[in-house]
């Protein structure tokens, strides 16, 4: 036993301390390259007030595509602050993706919609498209019922209907920063060659919501939610700004992310997998380099989309294996692009570094775990060494989460409140003290069911930013109530009885944190 | 080195930088409370400077002390909140307090600053309160893209000529930011930036005659027309397309024959803009010239052409009915054209 642990499990143990080391090497890259590039960014918006974009006749026309399965509870709230959303030439198309819910009813009879039979181009292969609403209230807004085709499918049929220039993705449930459009839209205002732009993300469990916008930021109190507000933090102060400028981003969050249609419409939209928005945008950057039209993707760390996370680790533990098998599918539908020199920076540096770093980080973990303890039971591992190895293991998350935090204190502080901030350094030891060794076992979990092709999306149950019984609440209804977001259960009344339903729905959300 | 010995070297390491770490967060964390502590919230001190504003002398006087006693990054980001929603006396009032307490006056030194963002920063302060400035010409021609296109916009909150001059150069920078600002300064400015533009148009070319036709399209001066005329008859398509707009937006009575001529364009992009342009003008006379468009082979064309029919009035409808009852895809188009005129009387009727 003790000649197989040191002919067979010793170099894997090498192995597994090389990697560690180059994982390390590779965070410090990383954050140097991210704190440039958020230093960059905040001189650059120093005193912007993103007037001219606001007024402007010649800025570049937004379609917002939502697509909605089974959204009653939330629908009315996500598409009034739509509406409030600053920005010009903004038109918002609600796809209703089939919902056997009253998700439609709801629209029409708060938007007061009527049909229209409005002249479109099939450019996309959709499932049918039922009726098209115009609301007469708000003329810039449409409503699409479709037959149920899944996220991917909704997002085509807005596709085909949109008319502006741009098309913003977001989920039914997201909440955007009132300006988050005239931020977002900088890049491609920048350069014609950006096709896609990404946004940040945080967790609005814990924040007030009041008429679909957010009345105060602060950091979620339970252990939960707050872990995932430090790993939120994480991907988005620190790993997209980074790969901003070590060679581009191969992910926008589905949740908040900016397209140009005809760049869309060019690469056949988007793709039904369980990991459609990172297919997207490396299938939009192969198409660049196989076209040799430079379609660059650009994450702008301001604006900001608040999005609630699970509040149970049965739904967190759906929700990190769906992504994970959807990340495993991106790399293996995309695997032509792996070192090959035709795809430049995208082939020779970010697929392999997504692939080393995040792909096999579960397994190279594991592997760790394995040999630590099997050379514990053999006497070959001193108990010291056990220890030691573990706390390397620790103080590297925490650092990165640690730095991430330091970023967010000296750029944006969106968390206004020093009890938030203090907790949220809680959160990120805590983190590392079980939290982390479960995703692992969740990520791990999420590459054998898709080695096993398993499609299906999984259920995610969300609490909902707005109780249903203030669904029939006038738009500009000034007395109702405040209502923070996750912290209490959630009952809606059914008829006249006294009967009450639990409020988690089904929905199909997915943001990647990787 | 054995694993071991690597193992807490690297621990140490990391240790340290937690450490580190932490202590910048707590340390920024303490300045920025204390800051918070002595600077009342935006809101509210924006509110106090509209009072005084609003008020007489001895108000202005009042909030001059005050803002003495703050941080100049607070009162300068409070005041351009305020400046753009401010004009006349109130504005006069706020510029004259932001010289007095050094705001203005930083802010002209910072613009020859060796550090592009505090250049940039600067200008855009500058721009907030309108302040004319020599330096303006120097950041024009600024190597920062982001300082080109804040003096861009600095330009058209002071429409001198040379100020005008200055955009119409910036029309054809290198930096997508800086043209969208030149674009944008221009539109803004309007009429009295429309003579240059003319004059640009005349000696302009490839790209820049078109980003100038786009601001004209925009504009709709009658001035324009000749020289959009003139552009129908390019060799480029797209500055053809780009110039009809501009055409229709002059409203000019000649506007409509030249249009229809340009129906049979061998560009669709052409006769498309030239379809659109004619239901802008309402140029019923047209409405047989773009009957044939409906069975175009582009569906965006037979589209427009629709669209153009229903703008039209009776003789466009008529038109599409009668094209309705044959089949094919212009039979398509006008059917669905006609329900779209059908629902939306229907809706007004609801």
């Amino acid at each position: 036993m003790t000649h197989f642990y040191r002919t067979y499990l010793m170099p894997i143990g090498y192995v597994v301390l090389a990697y560690f080391i180059a994982l390390g090497v590779f965070y410090i890259v990383l954050y140097v390259s991210a704190a440039l590039e958020m230093r960059q960014y905040l001189r650059e918006v120093r005193a912007e007030k993103y007037r001219e974009i606001l007024s402007s006749e010649i800025a570049p026309s937004i379609s917002m595509l939502v697509p909605a399965h089974n959204e009653e509870l939330s629908i009315q709230e996500s598409v009034r602050a739509l509406l409030t959303l600053a920005y010009a030439q903004l038109e918002i198309v609600v796809v209703d993706d089939g919902s056997t819910d009253a998700t439609l009813s709801v629209l029409e009879t708060t938007f007061d919609l009527v049909a229209i039979h409005p002249i479109f181009d099939q450019k996309l292969t959709t499932k049918p498209v039922h009726a098209i609403y115009r609301s007469q209230q708000f003329p810039n807004l449409i409503v699409v019922s479709k037959s149920k085709g899944g996220k991917a499918d909704s997002l085509n049929a807005g596709l085909n209907i949109a008319s502006s220039e741009l098309v913003c993705a977001i989920d039914a449930d997201t909440i955007l920063d009132p300006d988050g459009l005239r931020r977002l839209v900088r890049p491609f205002i920048r350069s014609e060659e950006v096709v896609a732009a990404g946004a940040t993300i945080r967790v609005a469990n814990g924040c007030t919501v009041m008429k679909g916008r957010l009345a105060s930021e602060r950091g979620p109190h339970r252990a939960l939610a707050g872990i995932q507000a430090v790993e939120y933090l994480r991907a988005f102060l620190f790993g997209r700004p980074g790969w901003n400028r070590l060679g581009g981003n191969l992910l926008i969050s589905g949740a908040f992310g900016l397209f140009r249609r005809q760049s869309l419409l060019d690469t056949n939209g988007y793709v039904k997998t369980v990991g459609e928005d990172m297919e997207l945008v490396v299938r939009l950057r192969r198409h660049g380099y196989e076209t040799d039209q430079p379609a660059k993707i650009e994450f702008v760390p301001d604006p900001v989309a608040w999005t609630e996370t699970p509040t149970s680790f049965r739904e967190l533990g759906r929700q990190r294996e769906r992504w994970q098998r959807g990340f495993t599918d991106v790399l293996w539908r995309h695997r032509k692009v792996l070192l090959n020199r035709r795809y430049g920076v995208l082939g020779l540096v970010v697929f392999p570094a997504f692939v080393l770093f995040e792909w096999m980080a579960p397994i190279v973990e594991t592997l760790g775990l394995v040999f630590v303890t099997v050379g514990l039971i053999l006497g070959q591992v001193s108990a010291l060494f056990a220890i030691l190895f573990f706390s390397l293991a620790c103080g590297l998350g925490i650092l990165l989460s640690m730095l991430a935090l330091m970023l967010e204190e000296l750029s944006f502080r969106r968390y206004g409140r020093a009890r938030d901030r203090a907790l949220l350094v809680v959160w990120a030891v805590l983190e590392n003290l079980g939290y982390r060794q479960l995703t692992v076992w969740w990520r791990l979990r999420g590459v054998a069911s898709y080695l096993r092709r398993k499609k299906s999306w999984g259920k995610m149950t969300r609490k909902g930013f707005n109780p249903a019984d203030e669904a029939d609440a006038s738009f500009g209804d000034a007395h109702s109530p405040i209502v923070r977001a996750a912290d209490k259960p959630v009952v809606a009344t059914v008829g006249s009885s006294a009967d009450t339903i639990p409020a988690p729905r089904a929905t199909k959300s997915l943001q990647k944190v990787h | 080195m054995s694993a071991l010995t690597l193992v807490i070297v690297m621990l140490i390491a990391i240790t340290s930088a937690i450490a580190a770490v932490l202590i910048t967060v707590a340390v920024s964390s303490a300045i920025q409370a204390r800051r918070d502590r002595l600077e009342p919230s935006l809101g509210d001190f924006r509110e106090a400077i509209v009072t005084a504003l609003s008020g007489d002398d001895s108000e202005a006087k009042d909030t001059l002390t005050h803002l003495g006693r703050l941080s100049k990054r607070y009162v300068v980001n409070v005041m351009l909140d305020v400046a753009p929603s401010v004009t006349g006396t109130s504005r006069s009032v706020l510029v004259s307090l932001a010289e007095q307490i050094g705001v203005l006056r930083q802010a002209r030194r910072g613009v020859r600053s060796r550090r592009w963002s505090t250049r940039l920063y600067s200008a855009r302060v500058l721009t907030a309160f309108g302040v004319e400035s020599d330096e303006l010409s120097t950041l024009v021609t600024d190597r920062s893209p982001d300082v080109r296109a804040q003096a861009a916009a600095w330009c058209a909150a002071t429409p001198t000529p040379l100020a005008i001059e200055h955009l119409i150069s910036l029309l054809n920078d290198a930096d997508g930011r800086c043209r969208f600002a030149a674009q944008d300064a221009l539109i803004r400015i309007g009429l009295p930036g429309s003579q240059a533009l003319v004059d640009a148009l005349e000696t302009s070319d490839g790209e820049v005659t078109m980003r100038i036709l786009k601001v004209a399209s925009a504009m709709g001066d009658e001035r324009f027309y000749g020289r959009a005329s003139a552009l129908t008859a390019n060799p480029s398509p797209d500055i053809r397309a780009l110039a009809i707009p501009v055409l229709a937006r002059t409203g000019n009575a000649q506007a409509g024959p030249t249009l229809v001529a340009l129906l049979d364009d061998e560009s669709s992009s052409v006769a498309l803009a030239a379809a659109a342009g004619l239901a802008k003008l309402a140029f019923w006379p047209g409405a047989a010239d773009v009957e044939p468009l409906l069975s175009n082979p582009s569906w965006d064309l037979r589209k427009q052409a629709g669209l153009t029919l229903l703008a039209l009035g009776a003789p466009g409808s008529v038109l599409l009915r009668a094209t309705a009852q044959g089949d094919g895809p212009a039979a398509e188009m006008a059917i669905q054209t006609l329900q779209l005129q059908t629902l939306s009387i229907e809706a007004e009727a609801a």
